[in-house]
């Protein structure tokens, strides 16, 4: 079910009317139900596979715990995590793998070949599986007690506001939530559906509007040149960042008015002054899963640099492949690895240049790291937005062209369709620059400002049930 | 201010609880449903997707009542939309009975998906029609579902619904309640007011609409745009071509049925130059008749025809600008040569 869906907008209030309506001994009993409905609706029989995963995570968690056997311990631990990852890679990277063999093979003039599978990506997996991996990684590091009620633990995997497209939560922070009962409180109800409202009016006023001029442009890359390439790259940009974090804005806002907590994914990500800091705003619960149950593990930069280059540019490589069974997301994990690298590498050199070339001038070195930045998480975007590498490889070699002929007929014809986008970019970044200074969401907001929201996403909002980017992974 | 907050919660979810009463229980929920087409004719299906103020066309519509018994017809006509088009005319079925003066049964849409909607298959199957006198079948399909609906004839099996897929319609097909809501007398005013802004203020329109010529009004779906801009290869006609055969084979041998198979251009076809002035139709239709003629196929040219009669008499339109479907103009030339095909079988 999608968020900006009219099923969603029925299926919500009943849902959440009941939950408060029932004693505490059913809630979870129900909320379960309630998250199987919403998983189904995508397409009923995946909802097998999430079964699979639970029962097998639930009694690998309920082994690890009841055992203080280094071997046995360990042995259960790798049972939970080839059962996810067994699923992960047949249903997403199979295809893919095999596909990229047999161009291999037909490079090398060999004639044998794997024969591709007619399947469908079950919404969501990529969210699902990490998240039920987390749980068995943390029983098995002593850090979470095993949970012993199946319901409980089934709902820690489907708890439908996150179940999707996350934020992808961790044991410690999600489970204990479940046994506490919530009373239906009117301060924490408004706080959330003001979340809700807000992710709406980004998704749907501001992000599905962005989509049509970033489809022409990136669905049929020879039939334009530079300017449109790069005008479409910016707002592919603020695209997908308004479409993932109005999401995360709706998971989380869903499940405040339930009574639960869910973490932060965005933090106002190109704001960032160096890469290093983009990925501490971006996706969060997806950064913070790499660092902790890859890169630490790996060594992280315990390690010389050499190596804790390799392990970055690894923890991206499968950052980029995690996003999608394509080489284009590689490249796109690959190349923010590389700007990693780089930055660390010369972190020295570029604070000496810095000092130089702007002294105390603080705002303009700021806003040259900014830009900086931003350029660089565009380019990348590039090789995230389209559909192969033959038309990234056509974008960045007609950059240069069609420059003369950016004409103001052009500007003129679509000024209206400008005007909107620059007002609705700016009302969303100044918001979301006001929340961080002031909290402004979490505030109590007059009503008019919330009617007004509402307003607006009816009458201007896109109400194509264009589907979330994210839930494609 | 606190009370006031929480019957706004509880009209929410109360609201939400009629919507799912009324879009599910159909009988209710149409009291409250607004319709855009008053009593007799309708404002075109491309004015229902769009919903532009200067798209709404005015479309007399036709009842048509199936007297014919299906053991005494000897013509079947089997199709999709523009077979059960009765706009300004009664549908096609009837008005050939009426010109060849020979019983003729329509056989209406055998199944819910749009793939197998004019499946001979599944009406064979579903009525249990016994061999015995030679008969006629006139399949037609419109040419942007023809390429998989050609796929699909021989591969289909009808089955009764079972508790399970009705359990599964009633709670995962949601369709009829997002049909209410956004249908319903309160919210469809907001909708078309909005719908307009859009149109007027940022030049956008319902992404149904694949293309639109202002000045004519001329609005095109979608999918048969897409159909169009890309070209068909002589080897997909000729797989669809040996498909068509296969199924006219079989109906011969089990059910001494003779094909008559049409593949209706869309509007598309024969006006997408109107909307788009690169557009070069790729000849698909006139290809696949004549793939399919060379193999003994019985088959309609209708596209040509339209093109000739299109030439002769430009300001009489053959499809309406508002709707996908074929004029009265446009179904009478299809009529005449179906009438003459059939004398010729």
């Amino acid at each position: 079910m999608l968020f900006n869906s009219i099923e969603y907008f029925v299926f919500f209030p009943l849902a959440v009317f009941v939950y408060f309506v029932l004693v505490q001994r059913y809630r979870v009993l129900w909320l379960l139900l309630c998250s199987c409905y919403f998983y189904m609706v995508f397409r009923p029989v995946y909802v097998l596979i999430l079964f699979f995963t639970i029962v097998v995570d639930y009694f690998a968690g309920l082994a690890i715990g009841g055992t203080e056997n280094a071997k046995k311990r360990k042995m259960w631990l790798v049972v939970s995590l080839v059962a996810n990852l067994g699923i992960l890679v047949f249903f997403k990277y199979y295809n893919f793998f095999t596909s990229s063999i047999n161009e291999l093979f037909g490079f090398l003039h060999i004639s044998s070949r794997g024969s591709l599978l007619d399947i469908l990506l079950p919404v969501g997996l990529s969210f699902h599986t990490f998240q039920a991996m987390s749980y068995t990684i943390e029983v098995y590091r002593n850090n979470q007690k095993p949970e012993k009620n199946f319901l409980v633990y089934a709902l820690y995997v489907m708890f439908f506001p996150q179940l999707v497209a996350g934020p992808i939560e961790r044991p410690q922070n999600l489970l204990h939530q479940f046994y506490k009962k919530y009373e239906p409180d009117l301060e924490r109800i408004n706080s959330g559906m003001r979340l809700i409202v807000w992710g709406l009016f980004k998704k749907m006023v501001v992000a599905d509007r962005l989509a049509p001029w970033v489809n022409t442009v990136y669905g049929n890359v020879r039939n334009y040149s530079g300017p449109e390439f790069v005008g479409a790259t910016f707002l592919f940009a603020f695209q997908i960042y308004y479409d993932f974090s109005a999401y995360t804005d709706i998971a989380r806002g869903s499940a405040r008015v339930l009574g639960f907590e869910l973490m932060k994914n965005f933090e106002r990500p190109y704001a960032a002054l160096s890469v290093r800091d983009f990925w501490r705003r971006w996706h969060i619960s997806l950064s913070t899963w790499f660092k902790d149950y890859v890169y630490v593990p790996l060594g992280g930069n315990r390690v010389g640099v050499f190596r804790a280059s390799l392990n970055l540019l690894f923890v991206f490589f499968l950052s980029g492949l995690w996003h999608g069974a394509n080489w284009t997301y590689v490249i796109w994990g690959l190349l923010n690895g590389v700007y990693l690298v780089f930055g660390n590498l010369t972190r020295n050199i570029r604070s000496k240049w810095g000092e130089i070339f702007f002294g105390k001038r603080e705002f303009f070195r700021s806003f040259f790291q900014w830009l900086t930045v931003f350029i660089l998480i565009n380019i990348a975007w590039v090789f995230f937005r389209v559909e192969n590498l033959s038309d990234a490889g056509y974008i960045f070699s007609h950059l240069g062209s069609g420059w003369g002929s950016v004409g103001g007929a052009w500007i003129l014809t679509n000024l209206n369709k400008l005007a909107f986008i620059g007002v609705g970019l700016a009302v969303v970044e100044l918001v979301e620059w006001g929340n961080i200074k002031t909290k402004i969401l979490e505030r109590k907001v007059l009503i008019p400002a919330l009617v007004l929201a509402v307003l607006f996403i009816l009458f201007f909002g896109s109400f194509q049930n264009q589907q979330f980017i994210y839930f494609q992974f | 201010m606190k009370k006031l907050n929480l019957f706004f919660y509880f009209f929410v979810c109360f609201l939400a609880f009629a919507v799912l009463v009324f879009g599910k229980l159909h009988f209710l929920g149409r009291y409250f449903l607004q319709s855009n087409s008053g009593s007799g004719f309708t404002n075109g299906d491309m004015y229902d997707m769009a919903e532009i103020d200067s798209l709404k066309g005015y479309i007399p519509v036709k009842n048509s009542i199936e007297d014919t018994k299906i053991e005494e017809a000897k013509i079947f006509t089997l199709g999709d939309s523009f077979f059960q088009s009765t706009l300004a005319s009664e549908n096609f079925a009837n008005l050939l009975e009426e010109k060849i003066k020979t019983p003729v049964y329509n056989i209406v849409q055998q199944s819910d998906d749009y793939i197998n909607v004019a499946n001979p298959l599944i009406f064979l199957q579903k009525e249990k029609i016994q061999t015995g006198k030679s008969k006629v079948l006139i399949l037609e399909s419109v040419d942007w579902r023809s390429q998989k609906r050609a796929r699909n004839y021989l591969n289909s099996i009808f089955r009764e619904p079972k508790l399970i897929d009705k359990v599964n319609k009633l709670l995962y097909e949601n369709g009829d309640v997002e049909y209410f809501v956004r249908r319903n007398k309160l919210a469809n005013s907001l909708r078309q007011k909005s719908k307009n802004w859009e149109y007027d203020f940022l030049n956008e329109i319902d992404a149904r609409v694949g293309a639109l010529d202002e000045k004519s009004g001329m609005a095109f779906y979608f999918e048969e745009v897409n159909f169009h801009k890309n070209n068909k290869t002589d080897n997909e006609i000729e797989e669809m071509a040996k498909q068509i055969l296969a199924l006219s084979e079989w109906l011969e041998k089990n059910y001494n049925i003779k094909l008559l198979y049409i593949n209706m251009p869309s509007k598309f076809a024969v006006y997408g130059s109107v909307a788009d002035k690169n557009f070069v139709y790729d000849g698909f239709s006139t290809n696949l008749h004549s793939s399919l003629e060379s193999k003994g196929v019985n088959s309609v040219d209708v596209y040509n025809l339209f093109l000739e009669y299109k030439n002769q008499h430009p300001q009489e339109l053959l499809y309406y600008p508002s709707d996908s479907h074929f004029t009265p103009v446009g179904k009478g030339i299809l009529l005449k040569a179906t009438a003459l095909k059939i004398q010729d079988m």
